[in-house]
């Protein structure tokens, strides 16, 4: 795309995590608002981008809370926090360790 | 993951992309992602670890030259206890990540510490400083020269550097610090035809100037 094309329109931010919750009151306004624009999971075996999680809705809202004109994208590429190590291995390769995602 | 990033920036068209997790290694199928995203000026901010064990180093995407690596702080801006090792001469860019509320599963909110709260919060001040600059424009305004290059790491980096404060071990990325409503005035209002967009353009060029310097410094 231009950037005379992106310029025109408003900031678009993507967040890779852990989906979004968009039974959350607080989620729904902000899709009826346009504020969230799309929602995909990248979850291998997973189609839905909701979030069991947690994580990922935390940090979607945050954008919005702090960029509240911007629009989010939000993909979700773990199934949550605690399986997150076993996907990737299993994804990948069994060498790979997962240390984002701590305790939060 | 490498196809969630190819798909930010080839379908949804992304300006930022905000990655909360970390890897000991490199994954050379994220790292090609990641190079995609960089060269089409998509802005990438990753958490730069959640273990506050000393393992030292930083986690990937976060040590990619192309990502911002965010670290944490509190709401004063001293560095939390959790994140990885400062690096010596590196920006070390940091912002909120202690105790920040938000939403959770189910309807509530959680409060939640760590690299990955203030990663989100990074992205989102990268998206303010575009937005800012991304204003309709008032007649006589003040241009500025690489504009374009503030979609990219070294641009976005150089204004992002503007806050950089005494302490010169890391930076602690506050958006009202950058752009804030206290600014030196110059022109006071006088008599006769008042220009009233005077008084926007003078309060946006002071802010504008500072970026255009940044740029400038950087690309010129």
């Amino acid at each position: 795309m231009g950037r005379e094309e992106r310029n025109q329109k408003r900031v678009k931010i993507a967040i890779l995590d852990t989906g979004i919750n968009a039974k959350n009151p607080l989620v729904t306004s902000a899709i009826a608002a346009k504020r969230i624009k799309k929602m995909k999971s990248f979850v291998p075996g997973a189609d839905d981008h909701e979030d069991v999680s947690g994580h990922g809705t935390h940090a979607a809202m945050l954008i919005n809370k702090v960029a509240p004109e911007a629009e989010i994208y939000v993909a979700r590429v773990f199934e949550d926090s605690t399986t997150v190590t076993d996907q990737y291995i299993r994804a990948v390769r069994e060498s790979d360790h997962v240390i984002g995602h701590g305790r939060c | 993951m490498g196809q969630a990033i190819d798909w930010a920036v080839n379908e949804w068209k992304v300006d930022i992309i905000s990655m909360s997790f970390g890897f000991t290694s490199n994954r050379k199928e994220l790292e090609d992602a990641v190079k995609r995203a960089a060269n089409d000026d998509v802005l990438m901010f990753a958490a730069a670890s959640n273990h506050g064990d000393n393992r030292g180093y930083r986690a990937y995407p976060a040590r990619d030259r192309n990502v911002f690596c965010i670290h944490s702080t509190d709401w004063q801006g001293n560095r939390s206890k959790f994140n990885p090792r400062y690096e010596r001469g590196d920006d070390n860019f940091s912002t909120l990540g202690e105790n920040v509320r938000s939403a959770w599963t189910g309807n509530g909110e959680r409060s939640l510490s760590g690299t990955s709260v203030a990663t989100p919060i990074a992205a989102a001040f990268a998206a303010l400083v575009l937005e800012f600059v991304r204003q309709p424009e008032i007649p006589g305004q003040m241009q500025i020269p690489h504009l374009d290059r503030l979609e990219t790491y070294t641009g976005m980096r150089a204004v992002f550097r503007l806050l950089r404060g005494a302490d010169e071990s890391f930076v602690y990325l506050a958006p009202w610090k950058l752009l804030s409503t206290d600014y030196p005035r110059i022109s006071p209002t006088s008599g006769g035809n008042p220009d009233p967009l005077a008084e926007i353009r003078e309060a946006r060029d002071y802010h504008r100037g500072k970026i255009r310097d940044a740029l400038w410094k950087e690309f010129h």
